[in-house]
């Protein structure tokens, strides 16, 4: 008669049954699947902890205002921070703890005399202090096209927070811009 | 009777013991807890060390060639698991219980003009003045100051130029980072600009954020 831990369900015969070498290596190969699935865990607890979400469309971003970035790709994902079926424009928080969020977009065109990359906590609007970080930069340095711009900053967030990945631009070009494609990561530094 | 392991308390039974019909159950029971266990341990996820402090107002307005001591001006402590304590003045004291470790600082600085006309181009910086023990002598071993023949405090000065631009507070924003090895330090983080052609008065904008979080042991 099969038996079974009330957990995982491991199974176990008694010594009052009738000897049976099956129900040994039951047990064995139930010991051995769960191990092989801590594995698996330990391995995601451990590495795969952040997400990474791109858009697989060069951007079309409009001078002199604020513009968030949307996005149609999950490259990895293992904590479910990014739904874009739902939102295609954020990371939203289940764990509440300290978080540090990344963005990238390189605009491509000569002339700019500034350009923002903004991690904007809980709006999809223009952010204000104190909802945001970012990076600004002044006119690319070596003057040419495209000009690498990039924002890493920490948040504290609750369930339910979420972020969007803003930039701004402003110089000689009438615009829209274009330039690469953009990304946006998270990674959990220290959960509660 | 039977026995357990030292290590994990596994049960086992020994030759001399009659047989317990429950054996096998205790060994399977003792090894779904432990899977549990493990589970619990994994959901939880990393909960290192760290801090991050927001300054709330705006700094007082400084001339060129001044240094300001970020979040002195009004703050707030956002996160704090760091087991260390932060001052009045926003710097932060790793806590004396802590053996010597790795922590990675970070300052995301906004500055923005108060009078005067910046001159574009000139220059900006923000760095971390860290005040550490060597965790054998308990000595202080880096002398005061930034320069001259000695180790120095200020680590990672990180220059930056005056634009004037930013969108929100038409000043600057603009972020540094190190990774130190301290023990019962006290660290600050804190901006300087430097206009020698100008007049212009800078200040450091209430949004401004200084944070760490520890690595490891040394």
């Amino acid at each position: 008669m099969a038996r079974t831990t009330p957990g995982k369900g491991i199974r176990y015969p008694l010594l009052t049954d009738a000897p049976d070498p099956n129900a040994l290596m039951a047990f064995a190969f139930d010991l051995e699947t769960i191990a092989n699935a801590e594995d698996a865990l330990r391995v995601t607890a451990l590495t795969q902890r952040g997400a990474l979400i791109q858009n697989s469309v060069v951007p079309s971003v409009a001078k002199g205002v604020a513009v968030k970035f949307t996005f149609d790709t999950s490259v990895f994902d293992p904590q479910g921070f990014a739904n874009l079926g739902v939102n295609n424009d954020r990371f939203t928080i289940t764990k509440p703890g300290l978080y540090l969020f990344g963005g990238q977009w390189n605009p491509q065109a000569s002339g700019l005399s500034q350009y923002e990359m903004t991690i904007a906590k809980n709006t999809t609007g223009g952010p204000a202090v104190p909802n945001f970080r970012r990076h600004k930069y002044g006119p690319p340095a070596f003057g040419g096209s495209p000009v690498g711009s990039c924002v890493t900053a920490p948040f504290p967030m609750v369930a339910g927070d979420f972020v969007t990945l803003q930039t701004f631009w402003n110089g000689t070009p009438a615009g829209p811009l274009t330039g690469s494609k953009p990304q946006f990561w998270v990674l959990p530094l220290a959960l509660t | 009777m039977g026995s357990v392991t030292s290590g994990k308390s596994i049960p086992y039974m020994l030759g001399t013991d009659p047989a317990d019909p429950r054996f096998v159950f205790d060994l399977a029971a003792s090894a779904d807890t432990a899977f549990a266990g493990y589970d619990v341990s994994f959901a939880a996820g990393p909960r290192p060390p760290a801090f991050l402090i927001r300054q709330t107002v705006d700094s007082g307005s400084f001339a060129n060639g001044n240094t300001a001591f970020v979040m002195n001006n009004g703050s707030v402590v956002d996160w704090n698991t760091s087991g260390g304590t932060v001052s009045s003045s926003g710097s932060w004291q790793q806590s004396s219980t802590e053996v010597q470790g790795w922590w990675m600082l970070g300052l995301m600085c906004s500055s923005a003009t108060v009078s005067g006309t910046i001159t574009i181009g000139s220059r900006i910086q923000c760095g971390f003045l860290v005040s550490t023990l060597d965790p054998v002598s308990n000595l202080f071993v880096a002398p005061s100051g930034d320069g001259g023949s000695n180790y120095s405090q200020l680590f990672q000065e990180t220059a930056y130029v005056n634009d004037g631009v930013e969108s929100n507070s038409g000043g600057d924003w603009f972020c540094a980072y190190v990774t130190v090895p301290v023990y019962r330090a006290t660290i600050t983080a804190q901006y300087e600009h430097f206009d020698p052609g100008a007049s212009a008065l800078k200040k450091v904008v209430a949004g401004s954020v200084f944070w760490g979080i520890r690595l490891g042991d040394v």
